[in-house]
């Protein structure tokens, strides 16, 4: 793919460029670098030769957090004695997110995969005179290990059996052909997504990686952690053959989402807090990706890295905020309305025509919108603003649909599931609000476990 | 128990009544010991309102040598600055090496003693030098792994943050020691649990039972449990903090006193092992082999090189420091000296407008620039100008803005200004809005179900944000300040719901009192009080660069009112304020160097055209100051400003880098000299204080915190691991009040490395102790200091020096105490 080659090209220029020392400052140059990268992605979507419709969106989603990370770094690094390492590993780690979500062949997609760990490794270690940040290096690359020696399993499994290294061709022939083997390369697979996207048991990588600069922390959590989706969406017909891997990664995933917004609500400081969430939203992520609405899933890996990005970069506001006592907890049966009508709602798309898988990430929008309704409708601009940005959420799914050569694909069960999951979520935030409301407190054993997570 | 107070500190050595050690404590034993373990390290403010303390006012009842030996062992840290980095400033001209030769030929004892030949054209002075300058210095003390100090750490920052997380444990509720235990209780394998359930759940008892099973026999426990308080300096001093300066409601959201932190140390010491620390010895051996082979000699040296072989680290540190103090204030006294005889006392031309500016060392310069500019004359004072005030929005929380070591006298209501009501309307419903998003959002964005699609919707508007702020921060502040001026809203005088206002008689009275104390005579058409603030973005230490005598907020609230004050027309009536003289109240931007006046639309139409010229003079000066302060940023000057508003920059100003000096005399001493930002300036007139009250206040007061401010950079430059903040790229904030770093473990205390160090390592702030230059003769100087305690202490074992200039004679006296190695 030559756009690829071009990319690489020039975050390879800027990587020699700031490792000179000669040709100024490192951050600069690789910001630039990046940005320089951006624009030609950009440029060739219009042209329409952007190749797939996943390389140009996730492409652009890490070029885009790159830049904005370089462009941060460049003046909150500016006492760091080691910046010329800091840009070109993310630079390379950049180019290394690019190659697995854009090749072709398995071997570049490991080597891709691979390559980037390492980095990231190196980037949440930065700080080499500092042993807490070295013991954090050595976590995250014994964590990766497992995943990484997963993948390299699972792939050249799949690849043996389909007679190829073409990862579009090894989708095509594992779901024309459902075998055990296949089914243990999309088990494997799961483990590697599971494990990069820091599920439990692989969370604690990513809950203590805070060692890393608050730029890195940014990256990772925008960049690097939606590897695994990107992965599960590429193989998505393998993982549709393949009933129990898609059943493991729904359950995996609805237990990630469920203990990582425990993390997120008992942890006292910023950047863990928001480690837990990001566990969370990568549960729920892969659990979309089993349920083979790959398209809700691609746009969620875009919003969410935004998202989490911009709130790991701005954490240092969060000196003297308190919680405004004025506005007051939302009580019990608000929430059970909400529910119902959500459940209501996602009944009403579903008699619509949406697939059930389409019907769930809607009716989980109801519920949050009837939540803030309250709020909303007491401040028009919040509400005109809040309408705004749910017109973009639904063009950004759109737009994820029309990219993607097969938007959506085949759950493991029918309605039943669905109505399931939303069942949990739901009932996890009655729940929530419930013990809330009663003072917030959890039993000691629970309490711990998330604590130390 | 009773509070323990700052300015009587106890050293953990030296206990008021000694306790005996026996194995049974008595719980009124045990308390005693905790008070004074407690007093090991200082209260920690929160960063809101982020007060400078001295990390080693524990050990401030010693000489500064002795001091900072017992700190290193009692924290594990290295309070000097290390020989390398003094080799680099020297290098670089802050320390002059004639300077460091004259301390080393006083240490040896006199020329005659340095120039003894202990080999063949090789003096005691050439070995001294030898090891200052050239021999490799001992390595550093290595950190010691602490688990139990990190579970009680992680047990600290969920109890105190409480109030703003949204779930807690159950076992919180019976105190931070019940939490901690539980933490501890749950990583210990279950049939070990038996071992320690017999301890007791109260704090003090539980201490008791742990030391009898340590069960030390001849220990002092006094010991133990002040090196307990010092593994975890940071959460210590919160509870200080909590116990001893917050508001009680505050304090009341989670109690907690530092048994609790002591039991909890204790008990997980007893679970995981106390953390065992070799401590650093110098190896004179080693240091003779390193002589011999530097200089080149091969026969033994002799025995009176002893001496000069055995001095630990810290003492060629502090040798170090003693030159960089050398290097400082001898050319500063000469110039002050020469000003001192060249100054015309009076002047006979009424200046074109008075100004008061902070005594904070960031006024200097700036005080410089605008006295450049015309007739203006500039007085330094307390930047909360005498005003015992807390400011409050009706229905929030109260802000202090006086110095934290008195209690506010009065709550001022802060209501919408004269002429600004439209603006305090839009401000006040902008914020309630904004409030209101932001709980909303955080509620949506933790919800099990609501999560997801939170993400989902505002990650685009996210992303447009971050560019903005990155690529175009001045557009990004502009859109920001749409949400209202804070400054609409002004202190007011009057009553207003719980807030008593201040009556007339008091406002007479702090009229009054400004006066006497600044010895200011109201005479120009303008009067300007300038309180200070910094301006700082994304920043946790952004108060740490707000004014220090304002609680550390901005000082723009204690202005405005002395300016009110002094514009009504009873109080002019009663002091005889001249009918053209109108007050203003105004604020420097230390980062920005604007100056902003306030209220000018309540001027008389007639001053109109002084406010026009004064703001265009104050424009010109800001903008040579800049100009100055960038070259030492090595930024663009223009680059400032963006820097305020850029959500990334890490070093907006180097704030108080750089303190070496607190000059209390008249400005005509120190007009003519210029003090690069170094000094905090106190007006005093000696002639017009004959009891000697004035000087007294300003040396226990602004002095002491200009002290603490002095010994904050000091030992956060020396040690920035231990006694300072460290690294700010890996801070994580916490509960609102204060950073970890990293995963976890303690509070962060003192400065970040950003704030003191230049880019490529080498230290902008040169460790030195503060010298204080009063200019007065020296019976009165010496009255008012062997009549304070603090002033003995302080000055006697030599935290601070003291030269007094004497105006009479014409000499410079310094103030006796106790050599430094």
């Amino acid at each position: 793919m030559s756009l690829m080659l071009i990319i690489f090209a020039v975050l390879a220029l800027a990587a020699v460029l700031a490792g000179s020392r000669r040709a100024g400052d490192p951050v600069t140059l690789a910001a630039a670098g990046t940005t320089a990268a951006l624009g030609l992605l950009v440029v060739a979507a219009a042209m329409g030769r952007a190749g797939s419709g996943l390389f140009l969106l996730v492409g652009a989603l890490t070029l885009g957090i790159g830049a904005i990370v370089l462009g941060f770094a460049q003046r909150y690094l500016r006492a760091d004695g080691a910046r010329t390492r800091f840009a070109v590993n993310v630079l390379v780690l950049l180019a290394a997110v690019l190659l697995l979500t854009g090749t072709q062949s398995v071997l570049s997609l490991i080597a891709g995969w691979l390559v980037s760990g390492w980095v990231l490794a190196d980037l949440i270690g930065h700080q080499r005179h500092w042993a807490e940040a070295r013991a954090a290096r050595r976590r995250a690359l014994r964590l990766f290990t497992v995943g990484d020696a997963a993948l390299v399993a699972g792939l050249v499994l799949l690849a043996w059996q389909a007679g190829s290294r073409d990862v579009a061709v090894i989708a095509e022939r594992a779901a024309a052909t459902p075998t055990a083997l296949n089914t243990l390369g999309a088990v494997l697979l799961v483990v590697a997504a599971a494990a990069r996207c820091a599920l439990p048991p692989f969370s604690r990588w990513l809950t203590r990686s805070m060692t890393a600069p608050t730029p890195v922390s940014a990256l990772m959590h925008a960049g690097f952690v939606n590897a695994g989706g990107v992965l599960l969406i590429r193989f998505g017909p393998v993982l549709e053959s393949a009933p129990a891997a898609q059943w493991l990664v729904i359950g995996a995933g609805v237990f990630a989402a469920l203990w990582g917004t425990g993390i997120m609500l008992v942890r006292p400081d910023v950047k863990r807090a928001l480690a837990g969430s990001t566990v969370a939203q990568m549960g729920f992520m892969l659990m979309t990706c089993g349920l083979g609405a790959y398209a809700a899933a691609l746009w969620h890996i875009v919003a969410h890295g935004l998202f989490k990005a911009w709130l790991f970069l701005a954490s240092g506001s969060a000196i003297g905020r308190r919680a405004d006592a004025a506005v007051a907890a939302p009580t019990l049966g608000a929430t059970a309305v909400a529910v119902v009508l959500s459940a209501a709602a996602g009944a009403l798309t579903i008699a619509a025509g949406l697939p059930p898988t389409g019907a769930l990430p809607v009716a989980l929008a109801v519920a949050a919108a009837l939540a803030a309704a309250p709020a909303l409708l007491r401040t028009p601009a919040l509400l005109a603003a809040t309408l705004v940005l749910a017109v973009t959420y639904a063009g950004g799914v759109t737009l994820a649909g029309a990219l993607l050569a097969r938007p959506y694909g085949e759950a493991p069960a029918g309605l039943w599931l669905v109505v399931g999951l939303w069942a949990v979520f739901n009932l996890a935030w009655l729940a929530q609000t419930a013990r809330r409301r009663a003072g917030g407190l959890l039993p000691s054993a629970v309490y711990v476990r998330l604590l130390n997570s | 128990m009773k509070p323990a107070t700052l300015l009587a500190p106890a050293h953990p050595a030296e206990a008021a009544s000694p306790v005996p050690a026996t194995r049974q404590f008595t719980r009124a034993e045990l308390a005693l010991a905790v008070e004074l373990a407690a007093r090991t390290v200082p209260p920690l403010w929160p960063l809101d309102g982020a007060i400078a303390v001295n990390p080693l006012s524990g050990f401030e009842t010693e000489p500064f040598g002795k001091a900072v030996r017992l700190a290193a062992e009692t924290f594990r840290a290295r309070p000097w600055l290390p020989l390398a980095l003094w080799r680099r400033l020297l290098t670089d001209g802050a320390v002059e090496e004639a300077a460091l030769r004259t301390a080393a030929t006083a240490w040896l004892g006199g020329p005659d003693a340095a120039a003894a030949n202990v080999a063949a054209g090789v003096s005691r002075l050439d070995l001294l030098m030898a090891r200052l300058l050239h021999l490799p210095e001992d390595p550093a003390p290595q950190p010691v792994t602490d688990p139990a100090a990190l579970l009680v750490a992680d047990a600290c920052a969920a109890y105190f943050s409480r109030p703003v997380v949204a779930f807690g444990s159950a076992a919180a509720t019976g105190g931070l020691f019940a939490l901690a235990r539980a933490l501890v209780t749950e990583q210990m394998p279950r049939a070990r649990r038996a071992d320690t359930a017999t301890c007791p759940a109260q704090p003090l008892d539980a201490i008791g039972w742990a030391l009898g099973r340590e069960g030390a026999a001849d220990a002092n426990p006094q010991t133990r449990l002040a090196r307990c308080v010092a593994r975890l300096p940071g959460w210590a001093g919160h509870i200080r903090w909590r116990t001893e300066q917050a508001d009680p409601d505050m304090a009341a959201e989670a109690p907690a006193d530092m048994a609790d932190l002591i039991a909890a140390l204790l008990f997980a010491d007893a679970v995981l092992g106390a953390p065992e620390a070799a401590p650093m010895r110098h190896d004179p051996a080693a240091t003779v082999r390193q002589l011999a082979q530097h200089l080149g000699l091969d026969a033994p040296l002799p025995d009176t090189v002893e001496e000069i072989v055995a001095l630990d680290p810290a003492a060629l540190s502090l040798l170090f420091m003693q030159a960089a103090e050398d290097s400082f204030t001898t050319p500063l006294l000469a110039r002050l000296s020469a000003a001192q005889t060249s100054a015309g006392r009076s002047d006979a031309h009424v200046p074109d407008a008075q100004l008061v500016f902070c005594i904070d060392v960031r006024s200097e310069p700036m005080r410089r620039a605008v006295e450049a500019q015309g007739a203006y004359q500039t007085v330094g004072y307390a930047g909360f100008f005498g005003l015992m005030i807390a400011v409050a929005e009706p229905g929030q929380r109260r802000q202090r803005q006086l110095p934290v070591l008195v209690s506010p006298q009065h709550d001022l209501a802060l209501l919408p200004a004269r002429g600004c009501e439209g603006e305090a309307e839009r401000l006040r419903t902008r914020r309630h809005r904004r409030a209101a998003a932001l709980t909303l959002f955080d509620r949506l964005k933790a919800g099990s179900a609501t999560a997801y699609a939170t993400a989902e919707t505002v990650g685009a508007a996210a992303g447009a944000w971050m560019a903005l702020r990155t690529a175009a921060p001045l557009l990004a502040r502009r859109l920001l300040r749409r949400q209202g001026d804070p400054h609409a809203l002004m202190p007011s005088l009057d009553p207003h719901g719980s807030c008593t206002g201040l009556t007339p008689d008091e406002r007479l009275a702090y009229a009054r009192g400004f006066i006497a104390l600044t010895g200011i005579r109201p005479q120009s058409r303008l009067v300007v009080l300038t309180g200070h603030a910094g301006e700082a973005v994304n920043n946790p230490y952004a108060s740490a660069l707000d004014c220090g005598a304002c609680a550390g907020h901005g000082g723009a609230p204690n202005a405005r009112v002395l300016a009110a004050i002094f514009n009504e027309p009873a109080i002019r009536a009663a002091l005889d304020i001249p009918e053209q003289c109108w007050f203003l109240g105004a604020e420097h931007n230390t980062t920005t160097d604007e100056i902003r006046l306030f209220d000018t639309h309540l001027a008389p139409a007639s001053h109109h055209g002084d406010i026009a010229a004064l703001s265009a003079s104050l424009v010109e000066a800001g903008a040579g100051v800049r100009a100055a302060r960038a070259t030492r940023l090595h930024r663009p000057a223009d680059d400032l400003a963006r820097g305020a508003a850029h959500w990334a920059e890490v070093r907006p100003e180097w704030g108080l880098t750089g303190n070496a000096a607190f000059i209390v005399a008249p400005r005509s001493l120190t007009r003519s000299v210029d003090l690069g930002g170094a000094a905090f300036l106190h007006d005093y007139d000696w002639r017009g204080d004959a009891s000697g009250e004035a000087l007294a206040t300003i040396l226990t007061a602004p002095m002491v915190v200009a002290q603490w401010i002095n010994c904050q950079y000091l030992f956060s430059t020396a040690d920035n691991e231990v006694l300072g903040a460290g690294d700010k790229t890996v801070h994580n904030p916490v509960g609102g009040f204060g950073v970890l770093r990293g995963n976890g473990g303690d509070l962060a205390i003192g400065l970040p490395r950003q704030s003191l160090f230049h880019d490529d390592g080498t230290p902008a702030h040169v460790p030195r102790r503060l010298t204080t230059i009063v200019e007065a003769p020296v019976e009165h100087v010496r009255a008012v200091v062997e009549g304070q305690d603090v002033l003995r202490r302080l000055f006697g074992n030599g935290w601070v020096h003291l030269v007094i200039l004497d105006p009479i004679t014409g000499q410079q006296h310094r103030w006796p105490s106790v050599p430094l190695s």
